[in-house]
């Protein structure tokens, strides 16, 4: 068969020279093609080191150590914060905040509470992804303490008060002065 | 191009491997001809052409008035995915790999390319991948019906067809890959001697800097489907909140392989602009380093400023500005291509052959395309574009007048090199003059209806839109029939054309500007058994 296949093979003979040029080089790039697959993996990691080193992350929902923030209220200032609630798909919830809407002044440190009740007859795994509009002031929007930094575990039924204790930076641009905090809550069970 | 022949020795011994192709239809499966893979991929092209052009009409049908007409919305978004996929997977980017195949050894004066086995082996994959995607339209939930970006969540509610989108993805990757590592292989070893990098014509260069793209974007894109597929199948949660992964960062993904990749479609398209301007404008290229750095800055740039695609997803402030400078930077090397373009045809001669008749054509429309680019790249502003037909209109304007228009340049001038044919210049401007017309009326209008702000990907469209989109429908149903003028002068030239018998140069002149001409026309199965002699000349 091999024989019948080169019969019929329509290449030129090139020089052995570059032939071997030829496959040196090809293999070089197999190496390069295979370190961009690794690269392209790499990536998920790497957006967030960089985002970090940068700064620039305009992620909320990251732990923020309160000893390390030193604040100053600024009582001059009223900001309007809406606090909006939504569920994934297929996630069983009530889920309800003490109030829809308050107003706050920069550097002063808020606890609102968060009551969710699973609907299912079944124990739910649930994870909590906050999100702050305007998104330019998502970086001076600073959760201390939340239900949404793990995976929440609720029983059959069972019905929990959760606590979320946040700051908002002094130094918020004056344009910012309406927020919006959007918890989702997603259903971990994939079934 | 700067480089002529001495001499030719034709009357080189005749060895065992010097032999014509196998007959029947085995030499077209098991060729490892350049030529042969070549046409191959035009041919295979051309029918891509055709499959996502009736997907566009089904497109343009549907749009051609407000209200459900024709197709159901989730077959409707299933078409605007596969037009999208076909044409950039299936038509484009194959059909430079074909006319890289059939004029880079031609041109840099090769016998064949460097790796004729695994062209053979690419071409076939390439196959293979499209027929797997053409298969998902006919799966369980239909095929994939999320745009040809494949955004999460969207796309993970594909029904049966998502396994088999991403394994074709998988397939045209390694296929375009094993094509990339040919040209370069091709490229770097086996240049006639004399053949300089500095002396190859730009095709050569466009390509070579296109293949090192391809070689390091589509594996980061193989990747990212990949973990769509685990996210679906193994519970993994890349880009899924549920499990602590981020749908924006598939976003970050797509486009680091995405904008690269549009170059990869338009970089080649500049090679054979600047092959064919120079030929009937009678004058060397102008500018032919400053083409090289040029088209080299471009592809660096597409790769730090993925982002622009993404300034309405909550970008921080600066990356909405590094990424809006960065891409306002692109227009500088682009721009020095279109002026060179424009000074090579300065008191030139020119004469108004179908092939330039397109070449220019994509120097006007691509400019348009480039110019709403720069638009878009203003954050601010992208916030009104953002997901609107300006977008369908600014891509369209660089994808078909530029990319399609001198593919179909390409045919044109050098069909009657590959044939010894000539076509029928008549249908050739006519077919010239339908496109160019009725493209304008296709994508022109697109750029209200997006200002105004009708969304992309939605198959009715509030009455507002109407006017517009019926003259568009029209345009489009124009360009696609014209299209077949194409298929026509292709099948004819190839029986046999105008029966005119064709010069070794066909175009006056034409063997200063490139090595193929100095070859017969059609040329021998094997070209430069022999290598040829370049005598260096001046650059202008």
């Amino acid at each position: 068969m091999h024989l019948c296949v080169c019969r019929y093979a329509s290449h030129v003979s090139v020089n052995s020279n570059v032939e071997q040029k030829n496959s040196r080089l090809a293999l070089k790039l197999l190496l390069v093609v295979l370190g961009m697959t690794g690269f392209g993996f790499a990536l998920i990691p790497l957006y967030d080191v960089l985002c970090e080193l940068t700064g620039i992350n305009g992620k909320v929902g990251t732990r923020v150590d309160s000893s390390t923030l030193n604040y100053v209220v600024d009582k001059e200032r009223n900001l309007g914060l809406d606090l909006v609630t939504s569920l994934g798909k297929a996630t069983p919830l009530i889920v309800e905040t003490e109030t829809k809407s308050l107003q706050i002044h920069p550097g002063q440190f808020y606890v609102v509470n968060y009551r969710v009740h699973n609907q299912a007859d079944k124990a739910l795994t649930i994870r909590a992804v906050p999100s702050v509009a305007p998104g330019v002031a998502a970086a001076d929007f600073k959760i201390i303490e939340c239900f949404c930094f793990e995976p929440l575990r609720l029983e059959a039924g069972e019905a929990k008060n959760l606590p979320l204790r946040f700051v908002v930076n002094p130094g918020i641009a004056q344009q910012s002065n309406h927020l919006a905090l959007a918890i989702t809550f997603l259903n971990t069970n994939k079934d | 191009m700067s480089a002529v022949v001495a001499e030719h020795e034709h009357d080189h011994e005749h060895d065992h491997h010097d032999h014509g192709p196998a007959k029947g239809i085995l030499r077209w499966i098991i060729t490892t001809n350049h030529k042969d893979i070549g046409t191959l991929y035009l041919l295979f092209a051309l029918v891509m052409f055709f499959v996502g052009g009736a997907m566009a009409m089904v497109i343009r049908a549907e749009l051609f008035e407000p209200g459900m007409q024709f197709v159901e919305p989730q077959f409707f978004n299933s078409m605007t995915t596969m037009h999208a996929l076909v044409m950039v997977f299936g038509a484009v980017m194959p059909a430079f790999v074909g006319l890289a195949n059939w004029m880079i050894p031609m041109m840099i004066g090769a016998p064949d390319m460097a790796l004729p086995r695994m062209n053979n082996m690419s071409f076939w994959m390439l196959v293979a991948g499209v027929l797997l995607l053409a298969s998902t339209l006919f799966m369980e939930g239909g095929a994939p019906a999320s745009g040809w970006t494949l955004y999460p969540p969207l796309v993970l509610q594909t029904g049966k067809a998502l396994p088999f989108a991403v394994f074709s993805v998988h397939l045209l990757g390694v296929s375009s890959i094993m094509g990339a590592i040919n040209i370069i292989a091709t490229i770097f070893n086996m240049r006639a001697p004399g053949m300089t990098l500095m002396k190859m014509p730009l095709f050569v260069w466009t390509w070579l800097i296109t293949g090192f793209l391809l070689v390091a974007i589509m594996p980061v894109f193989a990747g990212a489907v990949t973990m769509l597929l685990t996210d679906r199948f193994f519970d993994t949660s890349f880009f899924d909140a549920a499990g602590g992964g981020d749908p924006v960062l598939y976003q970050h993904i797509f486009w680091f392989f995405g904008h690269p990749e549009v170059y990869v479609m338009i970089l080649p398209t500049f090679g054979v602009a600047s092959t064919i301007i120079p030929v009937f404008a009678r004058k060397p290229l102008f500018g032919y380093s400053s083409m090289v750095y040029a088209t080299a800055a471009i592809a660096f740039l597409s790769f730090i400023v993925w982002a622009h695609h993404m300034f309405t997803v909550g970008l921080p402030m600066a990356g909405e500005l590094y990424f809006m400078y960065a891409t306002m930077l692109i227009a500088i090397p682009t721009g020095v291509k279109v002026f060179n373009w424009t000074a090579t045809m300065w008191k030139g001669s020119m004469t108004f052959e179908t092939p330039m008749l397109f070449s220019i054509a994509f120097v006007v429309l691509f400019t348009m395309g480039g110019l709403t680019g720069l638009m878009m790249s203003v954050a601010p502003l992208d916030f009104q574009y953002h997901d609107t037909y300006f977008i369908v209109a600014h891509f369209h304007y660089t994808l078909v007048p530029a990319s399609v228009f001198i593919l179909m340049a390409a045919g044109y001038y050098w069909l009657p090199k590959w044939t010894g044919h000539m076509y029928d210049e008549k249908i050739g401007k006519l077919h010239f003059w339908l496109s160019a017309v009725s493209v304008n009326i296709l994508f022109f209008p697109q750029h209200f209806l997006g200002l105004a702000g009708m969304p992309r990907r939605i198959p009715d469209y509030a009455v507002q839109f109407a006017d517009w989109n019926m003259i568009s429908s029209i345009g489009g149903f124009i360009f696609g029939a014209s299209q077949l003028l194409f298929l026509y002068i292709v099948i004819h030239t190839i029986k046999g054309g105008t029966g005119e018998k064709v010069t070794d140069e066909v175009w006056e002149d034409a063997a200063k500007h490139g090595l193929e001409w100095t070859l017969p026309s059609p040329p021998p199965y094997h070209s430069f058994t022999t290598p040829p002699t370049i005598i260096p000349t001046e650059h202008i």
